[in-house]
């Protein structure tokens, strides 16, 4: 009877559902941000094995803290920040092992009808993103992405605005370099520095992403991970 | 986006129309997929692992918190009560379907008080609770009441020592000296009998994690007739914590658990005519 009412319940309702008592509120909460955590850890982690482990590990972090959200910001914006938080652990968990972050992995999540030049283009845009730091790419994908403002992006990843504006900055100048083949307002715009290249996985190159039989050939791979 | 941008920092910037494209591309290239079939199903299991377990958690907590009331309420120690109640509680769902099966297997345990027996073999229904089946049989009996009715000669227990349990304790001839038994009060919770059909001569950890890691010694008064007769016969009416039905060699056997004061079980296994057949010492 009252799993019929999660239905309807806002993402709020179901986390106090769950504070007061009820664990299959915060199942019919998770289930329904399913595709959003997916999505989210993978933009964060440009892998889908990480993305998967982040989107566990975040279910999990909600779980045990649910009951430490306050009301006091958006749902939407402490989720943000736990899945980031997971993404980022998971990040570090891995880099040990220097674990290469697979953009073709990424793309196999896309159906593979999926042929468009948008989704080409798509493509291309996430394995820029994931060539520049991870700490811009964040903030880029906060903020330009996912639309948070300077200042929720701040609360989510822990920094002061300046910072989230800094990175946002030399993330854009990084990916110009990088899809400058894909708009030509960015081969001639791109003329004020770059940045500097402080990529953790040590793969940042200047090379601009060249769209084309790479892309094909990952479309073709079997889906999944 | 633009309108965030800019301000108070010496950073690498560029110009407006870069920044366009860069934000177009950026907002273009957003998306939310869902995962793929086996990540999603992964992702669906593990929650309903953490609803389960959490909901178990609540569950013994409600089960500790009632247990508890009942000792203050009637000042008996709170300790053994709620030992008692944490394994009852996963115990009582599958009663309705253990009465049910019962009902089939019951017949064929073959405990001597035929007058048990001789009561319609569907009016044992009720094995679960202390109504006796010695309700007048209308009908006829069933074909698996007459093809179990084999160990009705099955030896006849001492007619005094279903009156008292504490004389049964030591006609039995169990070695009780290493068993908690049920104390003085006389006020214990009820045992529910088990259906696990497990086998009891192979893994015993499957086992022991089916009845529960603590138990307490309870009474007889929830048991079917037979069971209780039969415990009684064997002198472990004051110190059975668990009853459980299961297989030992490929027999059916009923497994009465007695709780060792150092930790951990005595399984005394008896066998459709009310012997024993072994005593396993679990820890």
């Amino acid at each position: 009877m009252l799993e019929l009412s999660f239905e309807h319940a806002s993402d709020e309702e179901l986390l106090a559902a769950y504070v007061s008592g009820y664990p299959r509120a915060l199942e019919a909460l998770l289930l329904r941000r399913r595709d959003f955590i997916w999505s989210l850890s993978l933009k964060f982690l440009g892998n889908a094995t990480l993305a998967e482990e982040a989107m566990q590990e975040a279910s999990i972090a909600l779980f045990k803290r649910a009951h430490q959200f306050k009301g006091d910001s958006k749902f939407t914006t402490w989720m943000y920040q736990i899945v980031h938080n997971c993404a980022m652990d998971v990040a570090r968990k891995y880099r040990k092992s220097d674990v290469h972050v697979d953009v073709d992995q990424y793309t196999e999540t896309f159906s593979v009808e999926d042929q468009s030049d948008e989704i080409t283009s798509r493509q291309a845009v996430m394995k820029a993103l994931m060539e520049i730091d991870p700490d811009q790419r964040a903030a880029l994908v906060l903020v330009v992405m996912e639309g948070l403002s300077v200042e929720e992006a701040s609360t989510t990843l822990g920094v002061p605005a300046g910072t989230i504006k800094s990175r946002c900055s030399r993330g854009k100048a990084a990916l110009a370099t990088l899809l400058s083949e894909l708009d030509p307002r960015l081969s001639q715009g791109n003329s004020q520095g770059n940045s500097e290249g402080k990529g953790s996985g040590g793969n940042q190159t200047s090379a601009p992403i060249v769209l084309g039989s790479e892309n094909h050939e990952v479309e073709n791979r079997e889906g999944g991970q | 986006m633009n309108e965030n941008m800019g301000d108070g920092f010496d950073e690498p910037t560029l110009d407006a129309a870069s920044e366009a494209a860069i934000d177009a591309l950026l907002q273009n290239a957003q998306f939310i997929t869902p995962p793929p079939g086996p990540v999603a199903d992964r992702f669906t299991a593990m929650l309903a692992i953490e609803v389960a377990q959490q909901e178990k958690a609540q569950q013994e907590a409600a089960v500790y918190a009632a247990a508890e009331k009942v000792a203050v309420e009637t000042g008996e120690d709170a300790g053994a009560e709620i030992i008692a109640f944490k394994p009852r509680a996963k115990w009582i769902a599958p009663i309705s379907i253990a009465a049910a099966l019962v009902l089939v297997a019951g017949v064929g345990i073959g405990v001597t008080q035929s007058n048990l027996f001789s009561s319609n073999s569907s009016s044992s229904v009720p094995l679960a609770s202390d109504t006796p089946s010695d309700a007048p049989s209308a009908d006829a009996p069933s074909p698996e009441a007459t093809a179990s009715d084999a160990p009705t000669t099955a030896p006849s227990k001492k007619p005094s020592a279903s009156t008292t349990d504490g004389s049964l304790a030591d006609q039995g001839g169990t070695d009780t000296g290493a068993l908690l038994s049920s104390g003085s009060t006389g006020k214990t919770v009820p045992i529910v009998e088990l259906f696990s059909g497990l086998p009891y001569d192979g893994s015993l950890s499957e086992i022991v994690d089916y009845i529960g890691p603590e138990a307490a010694v309870g009474g007889l008064s929830d048991l079917s007739p037979e069971t209780a007769s039969c415990i009684r016969s064997n002198g472990l009416a004051k110190y059975v914590a668990a009853v459980d039905n299961g297989t030992y060699k490929g027999k059916d056997v009923t497994a009465v658990f007695s709780p060792l004061k150092k930790g951990g079980f005595r399984i005394t296994l008896l066998n459709s005519r009310c012997g024993k057949m072994a005593v396993l010492n679990i820890k």
